[in-house]
């Protein structure tokens, strides 16, 4: 069966669906006809290079694929629907096995036409030390990024991509998988696109794996940014911590939906899930869902949390009794809140690339 | 008394919704004077610190307060705090995601403006005081009073006055939740950077006083100032506590 065969096959999913019910299917749909695959669709255009510019090291490759990422969903409605429109954009990544470098790996996608696609295939070897940064650029008017991925025996791995996208919508979908005592952080730095919906799921499937997931999302304008995360603890002694920090201001709207389900015969895992949302306007709204589905009983820890408000005033005194002004004590509230998922992310030069720029896209968040 | 330097309070009044807190405050220090305002709980020390800085939730309905004759009671915090007025909460508030080092920088240009130091003097000057508060270079990278013990706030409270150099500092109970060699410590960046401020000491006990020597000891009592006088004052308090107050107040 064709990809596009495949798709179609696909019932539209249900706004009664978890997954979809803050951003229907077809409101994230490139032409809102679900029955519809857009033709002339214009491949992404990616580069990967050192953080510096320089070139790969011994061991770092980038090559084009044929475009069949799957994931463990048997009904995966976006992942199917960016395998349709991008069976001919698609590129693997591959870190060999024991390769360690010092900077991050930068990954430049852009989108391209008026409806792009990419399937990007991350494969990080055994005993590897490496950081990802992906950055999408504007373009399309609509993109859809599809990334799966597998994390080898006690890789150490940071991930995070950034959302840079103008007036465009983005469909996320994704799926990595850690085998044992790989030790990853996943992270999201979400400022750009006028309407953003991912699908991010994490399967720790080797005993001792590690998996951090933050989240930086800073909503203005009539932005609407819904992330649904599902971390499936399959084998013992796994550990998972998922915090995810949305900033929400103009009119804008931003949704968290987590999922954590706890296999079982999972014994011993340890895992935590918080979203916290600062509402920076009246209009602004926040709605974060945190679930769990726990199925072993001798686990460590299962906890999960939510906490929505404005601007702290007593922070907000604090910081203009030390000379910064109403907008500097609140637009260094928000970088902030924002950093505190930030700096969770990765390495220092990590840190200081992002915070540079969540730095610049301050102004626009009141 | 107006002039240059010189903080006047006068004839303070301060409420908060139909309650009033202050009750005609009048005060007047001079920079390098050290003044100690002592109270029993809620006599309004905390709130005369809050108003001088100019925290909203409190309505000054009466009064004025100048420093060098200029009215700050119509500035916002952080013209005040530009203007050079300093105040060490008592519970200073965290902010997880913001670096402590990042934090002192920014502060510091904000209030010394043309007058920030460059980054290498900057560092150095932090580096001696924070060598003076016996403070670790990992302290920098901390989120602001993010996870930090009772001592470790106050010392950045005393860090900040330090580096800010204040023409007014006000100091709500700094002493408290300090072990003896922490308040010492604490003592010794206050006198080392008091010395052209006018500082106003507020606390409950003679301990800090032992290390901080004050020229002048005023007492508080239901929002007004009561009793002043010289270091002796706060000796008797500590032998005597507040009773005796009451009681001449009533006699005359």
């Amino acid at each position: 069966m064709s990809s596009q065969a495949e798709y179609l096959a696909i019932p539209a999913p249900d706004r009664a669906d978890h997954l979809w019910r803050y951003t229907p299917w077809h409101r994230i749909h490139p032409t809102g006809k679900p029955e519809e695959i857009p033709s002339g669709v214009s491949p992404a255009v990616v580069s990967l290079t050192m953080l510096d510019g320089s070139e790969l090291p011994a061991g770092v490759s980038i090559s084009a694929i044929e475009g069949h990422l799957t994931r463990k969903n048997e009904s995966d409605v976006g992942g199917a629907f960016i395998r349709a429109l991008s069976e001919e954009s698609a590129v693997k990544i591959t870190i060999d096995d024991g390769v360690i470098i010092d900077q991050p790996l930068l990954l430049t996608v852009e989108s391209t036409g008026t409806v792009s696609g990419i399937q990007i295939d991350v494969s990080v070897g055994a005993n590897s030390q490496t950081e990802l940064l992906t950055l999408i650029e504007s373009g399309a008017d609509w993109f859809g990024l599809m990334r799966c991925g597998k994390i080898d025996n006690s890789a150490i791995f940071n991930d995070v991509v950034i959302n840079r996208l103008g007036a465009s919508k983005l469909l996320r979908i994704e799926q990595f998988t850690l085998l044992r005592d790989a030790q990853v952080k996943f992270g999201t730095v979400g400022s750009g696109g006028v309407q953003t919906k991912g699908d991010l799921r994490y399967i720790l499937e080797g005993r001792g794996a590690n998996l951090q997931v933050n989240g930086s999302i800073l909503s203005a304008g009539s932005q609407h940014n819904d992330h649904h995360v599902e971390i499936m603890h399959e084998e013992p002694e796994t550990f998972s911590r998922l915090k995810w920090h949305s900033t929400c201001g103009g009119k804008s709207r931003t949704i968290g939906t987590g999922m954590l389900r706890i296999a079982q015969g999972a014994k011993g895992s340890d895992s935590a899930q918080v979203f916290n949302n600062l509402l920076l306007s009246k209009d602004a709204e926040a709605d974060s869902i945190p679930e769990l589905e726990v199925l072993e009983n001798e686990v460590v820890g299962c906890g999960h949390g939510t906490a929505s408000g404005p601007v702290d005033e007593e922070q907000m005194f604090y910081l203009k009794t030390r000379g910064f002004s109403d907008n500097g004590a609140r637009g260094l509230l928000i970088t902030a809140f924002l950093n505190s998922t930030l700096n969770e992310m990765g390495s220092k030069q990590i840190h200081t690339w992002l915070d540079q720029l969540i730095s610049g896209g301050l102004s626009s968040t009141s | 008394m107006s002039g240059e330097g010189v903080v006047e309070i006068r004839n303070l009044h301060v409420s908060i919704g139909d309650e009033a807190i202050l009750n005609g405050i009048d005060l007047t220090m001079k920079k390098g004077e050290i003044h100690a305002l002592m109270g029993r709980n809620g006599s309004g020390k905390s709130t005369l610190a809050k108003v001088l800085m100019g925290h909203p939730e409190y309505e000054v309905t009466e009064g004025s307060v100048t420093i060098d004759g200029e009215d700050i009671l119509s500035l916002e915090p952080w013209e005040r705090a530009r203007l050079g007025v300093f105040l060490s909460f008592q519970y200073p508030q965290s902010v997880p995601g913001l670096q402590v080092g990042n934090f002192l920088r920014k502060s510091v240009a904000a209030i010394r403006g043309d007058n920030t130091p460059k980054a290498r003097e900057f560092r150095k000057e932090l580096k001696t005081c924070m060598d003076l508060l016996d403070v670790d270079k990992k302290f920098l990278g901390r989120y602001v009073n993010d996870g930090f013990s009772g001592g470790e706030k106050k010392r950045l409270e005393i860090l900040q006055l330090m580096l800010l150099k204040p023409q007014l500092a006000v100091l709500d109970e700094t002493d408290s939740g300090l072990d003896i060699d922490a308040l010492r410590t604490v003592a010794t960046g206050i006198n080392s950077s008091v010395g052209n401020a006018a500082c106003l000491i507020i606390t409950h006990y003679q301990r800090i006083l032992d290390h901080v020597n004050p020229d002048y000891v005023h007492v508080i009592v239901d929002g007004k100032i009561v009793a002043s006088g010289g270091p002796e004052l706060a000796l008797k308090l500590e032998d005597k506590g507040y009773e005796w107050l009451g009681e001449e107040r009533v006699a005359a």
